[in-house]
This record gives C-alpha cells, structure tokens and sequence, in this order.
C-alpha cells in the first residue's frame, strides 16, 4: 500500500511512531511487571527499526540491578560478551549517554574483542542508543543485523525517538514497582512493630522498669533462642492471649 | 561503625530504616540518616533497636560482624 500524497520518509516515519506510541500507552493503564514491560520494548523496537534482525534492551534500576531482554540467543550472547569483557559499544553508549553505530563488525576497531565475537556469531551491524529518562541514564536500547551496514540515518533517528518514548514508559514501571514494594515492606513493617510494642506492653505490666528494659529483655531471649525478635515477641502476646482465652472458657464453664 | 555495618548489610537506609521501624523504631528516615552520618545523636533505646535491626540482617548473610548493644 503506498501512499503517494505523502513524502514516504515522514509518513512511514509517523506510521511507526504511531504504531508503537499506542502499545507503550496502554502499558501504563495495567499492572505489567517490569520484566514483561521490557520484553514488549523488545519486540516492539526489532519491528520499528527496519532491518533489525534482532533486539535487545537493558535496564538498570537504582540498586543497580539488571533487567535484560533479547529477542533471540544471538543477541543475548552479543550482549553477555560485553558485560564479560565490561566493554563495548552499547555499554559506551550507556556510560557517555551517547548513541553508537557499528557499520561492520569486521571493519570497526573501536572493541576489537567483541567485533571479533560477534562477527564470528553472525552480527555485522548494530545500533545502540541510551535510555534517558529525566536526567537518569537508567539503561541502553539496541538493534542487530546481520548484514553491513543496515541502519542509515534514518534508521538511528527513529530509534533515538523510539528510545526516548520508551524510557519515559520504562523509567514509570520502575517507579511503580519501587512504590509496590515499599508499600508491602512498609505493611509487614507496622505488623511486626505492632506485635512487639504489644509484646513490650506485656513485659512492662510484668514488671520491666520502662520500654527499653522490655525491649532489651526482648533482645536477649532472641539471642538466647536464636529466633528473631519479632517471633519472640510474637510468642509473648500469643502466650498471653491463650492464656485469657483458657481463663474466660473457664469462668463460662 | 553503624554505617559500617549497613554497608556490610547491603542496605540503603532506606531499607535500614523500615527494618528499624518494624522493630519499634521511632525516628524519622531523615533523621537516621543523619544519625549515620555523625550528624545527629540517637538515644541509647533507639540505637539498641538499630543495632538489632543490623544483628538480625548480618546474622541472616552469616557475616560475623556485629553491633554490641548499649
């Protein structure tokens, strides 16, 4: 189908753009995994950037935690080969926050060792650009081929636009699953601080002199036994409870 | 030597401070952090629960590191 009132270049331009702007959209409205969310960048780049034969994205969050996708086992060993060498173009482009283009990776000496793997593997081309998002480089996006020099100008202006819409995406999953957590770790937090301000209610009524007696008496029976301050606090309001629990079946008996 | 044994921990403070928390902490992330960084004094009590926070993770990554107690 060709459109011959429109220039091909802007309009194929604004078509992939449009095809892809609409699934990163929508990922917004669900509740996708990190993971899955760089899966979809994945597939969704190898197909907007002609000539992909295959495509791959980093993500890196604050820990500095690795997320990675690959659309197949030859980019997944073009990217392991960089981390285990710590150096080559898609880990300069993450580093400098610059893009990088490898026209052929049996002419290009800037990383002779990974060229050289890669080659051998069947990558002749590729493309990588960084994902920013904000002024936080949080990973790298990038595109294989195996022939020469298959990604033109316009092909790395795309995946510069690509990139950038992406991050944006990527950057608000991550927060969305950092605020996830918290909020868990905040919940079990207030539970277990719940059970041993109880626990040291108990303590006190039994005679402990003020709340850091109770709680140190807390610290010891936890060495002692070897079991974690919480459980042990956790035992003492549950003795107490069983207890009144027994003495009221009693009194209605 | 608290700010030793977080990083030992391989905690951020952040995450030091809810484990804090769950244990009966009262202070603030903001001002713990402060505290880590010898700009802030902490009672006795609240250091004692830090310092358990910190035992209970280095015991769990069988590191033999430890606080002592007040």
């Amino acid at each position: 189908m060709t459109d011959l009132t429109r220039p091909p270049g802007p309009s194929l331009e604004a078509e992939g753009l449009a095809a892809v702007l609409a699934p990163l959209g929508a990922v917004l409205l669900s509740t996708e995994t990190i993971a899955t969310c760089v899966e979809l960048v994945t597939a969704l780049v190898q197909e907007t950037i002609p000539g992909t034969t295959g495509a791959g994205v980093t993500l890196v969050d604050s820990r500095g935690r690795r997320t990675i996708a690959a659309s197949g086992e030859l980019v997944e060993r073009a990217d392991a080969v960089q981390y285990e060498l710590d150096d080559g173009p898609c880990l300069e482009s993450w580093r400098d926050r610059v893009p990088v283009q490898v026209e052929d990776t049996l002419e290009d000496d800037r990383w002779p060792q990974w060229s050289r793997l890669v080659a051998e593997a069947g990558i002749r081309s590729m493309l990588s650009t960084p994902l920013v998002a904000g002024d936080v480089c949080i990973g790298a996006i990038k595109v294989y081929s195996d022939q020469p020099r298959v990604f033109d100008q316009r092909a790395a202006h795309l995946l510069e636009l690509f990139a950038r819409q992406a991050a944006v995406l990527l950057a608000n999953v991550q927060t969305l699953a950092d605020a996830r957590r918290t909020s868990h770790q905040l919940t079990e937090a207030l539970h277990s601080r719940d059970v041993i301000g109880q626990a040291k209610g108990v303590l006190l009524a039994q005679g402990a002199a003020d709340d850091r007696a109770a709680f140190a008496m807390l610290v010891s029976a936890s060495q002692r036994t070897n079991i974690k301050l919480h459980q042990v606090a956790q035992e003492i309001v549950e003795s107490v409870t069983a207890r009144k629990a027994g003495g009221s079946t009693g009194a209605q008996a | 030597m608290f700010a030793t044994a977080r990083r030992e921990a391989g905690w951020t403070v952040e995450e030091l401070w809810i484990h804090y928390l769950a244990l009966g902490g009262a202070l603030l992330v903001f001002d713990l952090d402060a505290f880590l960084h010898g700009l802030m004094p902490m009672s006795d009590g609240e250091q004692d629960v830090l310092a358990c926070a910190l035992n209970e993770r280095l015991s769990d990554l069988a590191n033999p590191t430890r606080v002592p107690y007040l």
